[in-house]
């Protein structure tokens, strides 16, 4: 006996004691249609379910008697018409579909949330990384300032180095919201930001907050 | 003894039917038509003709399949369409009903009824008998942890889940023991019907 067929003859055991998922019945229906095009064996799906049940049944003392209809019943059955699903099955059927859709929704929002959060991870994206960098890519990180959720302020750690040689590290949450918003009148534009990078590509942020910063620059 | 509990599987296969798929009726044939044929035998003793009365009836159970709402298990609600059917056969060839005249509310009773287990016929008789013979013996012969879980879920009734808490194993394993066991049930039954 193949794997195969093994484990499919595991899901008939199963299916004699209730123990079987939808699929594997499906799968067990289906080897049967597929056994009735080939010559009977004793490992065919028919074959072995009749067996395990006449052995379930005879450990329970039933009464068995009589000869093997079940070739001139199904041939009778072939001739009837199919049954179809009623109504009540059918919403019931619908009702589930519709349950399905709208939790495969859900999760396709979630997932699609945490990979927009993941784009604009502001710790590893060298777009966040202003201070001591240089500013090419200030034309480059337009985009809606709403990506953020609200109340986001990442942590930034800003080391710069003044004419005195003296390090100055300093830690602050700068708005980055505002920086990157593209709308005219948002605060970033009405400060000249983008104008100030432009113009000064060697600019050095010597204090945090950048936007601050920025702002007296400009003045 | 608990009576093995077969309701989820027939639950199962008349869904499918009423479904449309006439593969599961199959199943279910498959499944019964020994046991309803020693039911009808006890109106008819004819053998030809319990297995066109029996035939009939499984017709008749197809067709009104889907009315079945599940009230009754199906087991009972296909007996009580068979002794019908025996009676009906009965009368239309103008004779009286066998020696024993089954109430069809009682039908789910009728394997248990000692009366009528008392009339089964010689045929009948040595099926079941030779079968349980077989079955007791290689029973005898499995291994310990194979004829555990078979037994407990044969005699017992216990689903796959509560014979894994007793036996302190996976689902899976109890689902394997028990396959392996039927096979091992199989190959000696088999080989049994071979030498006859």
């Amino acid at each position: 006996m193949s794997e195969s067929n093994k484990r499919l003859t595991e899901s008939v055991s199963a299916l004699v004691d209730g123990e079987v998922s939808e699929l594997e019945l499906h799968r067990i229906l289906k080897q049967l249609e597929l056994d009735e095009s080939v010559e009977q064996n004793e490992h065919a799906v028919a074959e072995k379910w009749s067996r395990y049940n006449l052995m379930s049944q005879a450990m329970s003392n039933t009464p068995l008697d009589g000869k093997d209809i079940s070739k001139s019943v199904s041939d009778a059955i072939s001739d009837e018409a199919t049954h179809k699903p009623n109504v009540i099955q059918q919403v019931f059927h619908a009702s589930s579909v519709g349950q399905f859709a709208i939790a495969a929704s859900v999760a396709f929002m979630a997932i699609m949330g945490v990979q927009q959060l993941n784009n604009v991870s502001p710790l590893q994206d060298a777009d966040f990384q202003t201070a001591g960098s240089s500013v090419e890519g200030v034309n480059q990180i337009q985009r809606p300032a709403n990506q953020f959720p609200t109340g986001f302020q990442p942590m930034i750690e800003a080391r710069t180095v003044n004419a005195g040689g003296v390090v100055k590290t300093s830690k602050q949450t700068p708005k980055l919201i505002k920086l990157f918003s593209t709308s005219d009148d948002a605060p970033a534009s009405k400060l000249g930001l983008k104008a100030e990078y432009a113009e000064d590509k060697n600019l050095i942020e010597d204090d945090l907050p950048v936007e601050l910063k920025t702002n007296s620059t400009a003045k | 003894m608990k009576e093995h509990n077969s309701e989820p599987t027939d639950h199962q296969l008349v869904l499918r039917v009423q479904k449309g798929d006439k593969r599961a009726f199959d199943l279910l044939v498959l499944k019964y038509q020994y046991k309803l044929q020693a039911i009808v035998g006890r109106f008819i003793r004819d053998t030809d003709e319990v297995a066109d009365v029996t035939q009939e009836a499984f017709i008749k159970a197809y067709r009104a399949l889907a009315k079945f709402r599940g009230d009754s298990q199906f087991y009972t609600w296909l007996y009580r369409i068979a002794i019908n059917t025996a009676k009906n056969h009965l009368v239309s060839k103008s004779r009286r009903p066998a020696n024993t005249d089954i109430d069809v509310e009682d039908a789910e009773q009728f394997a248990n009824n000692e009366k009528l287990i008392d009339d089964v016929t010689p045929e009948n008789s040595i099926m079941t008998d030779e079968l349980a013979a077989i079955i007791k013996s290689a029973l005898s012969a499995l291994p310990e942890d194979l004829r555990t879980a078979l037994t407990l879920r044969e005699f017992e009734g216990m689903s796959y889940e509560d014979i894994a808490a007793i036996m302190d194993c996976p689902v899976g394993t109890v689902r394997s023991r028990i396959f392996r066991a039927r096979e091992f049930l199989d190959e000696r039954v088999l080989g049994a019907d071979k030498k006859n």
